[in-house]
């Protein structure tokens, strides 16, 4: 009996607070796995992955899973789903590439269950949506550890997150509010429903010549991280071309790609659409700039 | 001059069996295996071509809930269609990759995984013959040297070395057809990888002793074959199986084999 | 540490690893087989019931994180002698074929309509996003909950 309590009890521990989830994560012994909407960590056998011993859930911490509007930033919980995020996040020009990210992730069902922070500390996956997306709004992290909460920005956790050693939860998001606009998009090789091969979220505001300026283009599920793409963002700044003149220029560009290749599309597809993407992103992000005005 | 029929054919009645399915009641094959059911994995090659020196089971067969483990010995007899050339579990030697190389019966899934993790396979390697081109050229390696021996259950085709079974359609006439000035020939070779459909159920199958004979319940579009394929493996009569279809959650011409 | 839910209006108990998936509960524990183990990854809404009145697919939800939910699966949507207005739509317009995917689709849908009680053709294909047929019988399953927008159904 005792060891049928043991093995049982701790499959998963609903953690009533981050300081008691830290502590249990901290067990090294465990084989824990932190889990927020469960959507990806449950899938680890689907991935030739051994299921971790033990479930963290966080879901029974109520301030995880909020949105505020804090001054110049918007806050989000780690906790909230793309549903929530697509329906409650603030109607704000620069925020609708999330809202768009979110409301048209993966499907319904899914949507209701995943959340921001499980999108952006899965590692290895390479398809989410909402990281292209917060990383073109110059998103910031809050991680905290046993000994306290740090900063960071989300382009540099996104490179150090599979290697960070210590417990640690990512436990809020903030996007700076300004008057730029925003705009996501992703190519699915079905109509909807499946992973995308390509994903492209653009932010930009405009100066009074009508030329670009504060231009971020995130590009994600290209390669095994989301990255910003500097190099076009630079060659847009004070710039207006038109769409197509865009996708020529970033055509140029391509080669600062390493695409992956996996079962749902090899590396040169993604190279290849990459641009189009790119296009129809920059396509919507301009008719939401002719409309709002700044 | 044929009067309108009094009683005219209605044709649009609803399904039978809809109801139940919108209800969540119908029980596929895959539905019906409760409490009292073992579950079977699978031991399958990973190399497409070897000699196996030595199978053993026996740490498999104590891992915990394993209750039985079926390999060559257990279903020696070759099925096929045209000729008998497949075996059920590979004896002596693999001849594509995933051939089956033992089936473990356990009282859950993941005992029946982790037993066939357990399962010792040792081979010594064979030049595999992986496209159809390579196995028709001049000197290829015969996948299986015994062809001759076979036992032919159609007879009439052509067949020889690697050709099991040589079957061929001549309809109108074609180079003639070619020939014409108004027709453009555009020769190409392509290839695309194998197509699989996906029917909502898998393959699902749950097989009893009962009532001195096999009762084979599985998801199948052609439960005739199913029926003298597993009396041919087993070297028993046709009738010692009885072969019942549940409702198929899709078949597509998947599930014909 | 067993868990407590409401399943189809009726306390239950499940012991055991609390990393199952609901759907293997349901399948396994409960015997409840009308919810379908199709693709195990969230894509294809077989598995699809209702906790807490939210249409989510079950083979992502670890039955630990369940403690006191409300579970509705298709054996539980509505009484076998009256069946809800999509079913008996389905049903009365030959929509269904093997059957495999129209306990999700239900599930799904009927959740669907209850918030967007008259919505467009691209709306209802918007909401079927995750639910695979494959059978293809999309359109008639669409024109099957368009038709429950003029409270008569097809003939």
């Amino acid at each position: 009996m005792g060891l049928f309590r043991l093995i049982y009890d701790s499959s998963v521990l609903m953690a009533q607070s981050v300081p008691e989830a830290l502590e249990a994560l901290s067990d090294q012994d465990a084989g824990a796995a932190l889990v927020a909407g469960a959507t990806w960590v449950v899938r680890a056998q689907g991935r030739h992955m051994p299921l971790a011993r033990r479930f963290i859930a966080l879901s029974n911490i109520p301030q995880l899973g909020l949105i505020a509007k804090n001054g110049s930033y918007v806050a989000i919980g780690c906790m909230v789903t793309h549903h929530v995020l697509a329906q409650a996040l603030p109607d704000i020009p620069v925020l609708r590439a999330l809202r768009q990210a979110a409301g048209g992730s993966a499907n319904p069902g899914v949507r209701q269950v995943a959340t921001i922070g499980g999108n952006i500390c899965a590692a290895d996956f390479a398809a989410a949506d909402l990281v292209a997306a917060a990383l073109c709004l110059d998103a910031t992290v809050e991680l905290q550890g046993v000994k306290g909460t740090q900063p960071l920005a989300l382009a540099d956790y996104l490179s150090v997150r599979a290697h960070r050693s210590g417990a640690e939860i990512l436990t809020e998001i903030s996007i700076p509010i300004s008057n730029a606009c925003s705009a996501h998009a992703r190519l699915t090789l079905r109509k909807a429903g499946d992973y995308p091969v390509v994903i492209v979220s653009m932010r930009a505001a405009r100066r009074s010549d009508k030329t670009l300026r504060d231009v971020r283009i995130a590009v994600g599920s290209v390669e095994a991280t989301a990255r910003r793409w500097t190099s076009v963002e630079r060659a847009l700044e004070g710039q207006i071309p038109t769409p197509a003149e865009l996708q020529g220029l970033a055509a140029n560009h391509i080669a600062e790609f390493t695409p992956r290749e996996d079962i749902g599309a090899p590396g040169w597809y993604r190279a290849q659409v990459l641009p189009h993407v790119l296009c129809s992103a920059y396509a919507d992000l301009l008719g939401q700039l002719e409309g709002n005005v700044a | 001059m044929t009067a309108e029929p009094r009683h005219p054919a209605v044709m649009d009645y609803p399904r039978r069996d809809a109801r139940d399915k919108l209800q969540g009641r119908t029980r596929y094959a895959a539905d019906l295996g409760g409490l009292e059911t073992l579950h079977a994995v699978l031991v399958r090659a990973e190399v497409a071509s070897a000699h196996i020196l030595r199978v053993d089971v026996s740490r498999a067969r104590a891992m915990p809930g394993v209750r039985a483990i079926a390999t060559a010995g257990d279903g020696p007899g070759l099925h096929g269609i045209g000729i008998a050339d497949q075996p059920l579990f590979a004896d002596t030697v693999i001849r594509h990759y995933g051939e089956p190389i033992a089936a473990i019966a356990a009282d859950t899934l993941a005992q029946a995984q982790a037993a066939a993790r357990e399962v010792i396979l040792e081979t010594a390697p064979l030049p595999p013959v992986l496209t159809m081109a390579e196995a028709l050229t001049q000197g290829a390696r015969l996948i299986h040297p015994d062809w001759a021996t076979y036992e032919v259950l159609k007879e009439g085709a052509t067949r020889g070395g690697n050709i099991a079974w040589e079957a061929r359609v001549q309809r109108g006439d074609t180079n003639a057809a070619f020939g014409r000035s108004d027709v453009v020939v555009v020769e190409g070779t392509y290839e695309v990888g194998r197509q699989s459909h996906v029917a909502f159920e898998p393959r699902a199958v749950v097989a009893a002793f009962e009532d001195g004979r096999y009762h084979i319940q599985t998801s199948t579009q052609a439960p005739w074959t199913v029926r003298a394929v597993t009396a041919k493996v087993l070297g028993i009569a046709p009738s010692m199986v009885r072969v019942t279809v549940p409702a198929v959650g899709g078949g597509f011409r998947l599930k014909f084999d | 540490m067993p868990v407590n839910l409401t399943l189809n209006g009726e306390a239950r108990t499940f012991f055991g690893d609390l990393r199952t998936s609901l759907l293997d509960v349901l399948r396994q524990t409960f015997r409840l087989t009308g919810t379908k183990p199709v693709c195990g990854e969230g894509f294809c809404g077989a598995c699809i019931v209702h906790i807490d009145g939210v249409a989510v697919p079950s083979c992502l939800r670890p039955i630990g994180l369940l403690e006191g939910a409300c579970v509705t699966t298709i054996e539980g949507l509505a009484p076998l002698d009256a069946p809800n207005p999509l079913q008996l739509a389905f049903q009365d317009q030959d929509v269904v074929q093997c059957g495999m995917c129209f306990p999700g689709m239900v599930m799904a849908l009927s959740k669907f309509l209850q918030t967007n009680s008259t919505p467009s053709r691209s709306e209802v294909k918007a909401a079927m996003i995750g639910n695979i047929c494959r059978c293809t019988g999309y359109e008639r399953i669409v024109d099957a909950v368009l038709s429950l927008q003029s409270g008569e159904r097809a003939q």
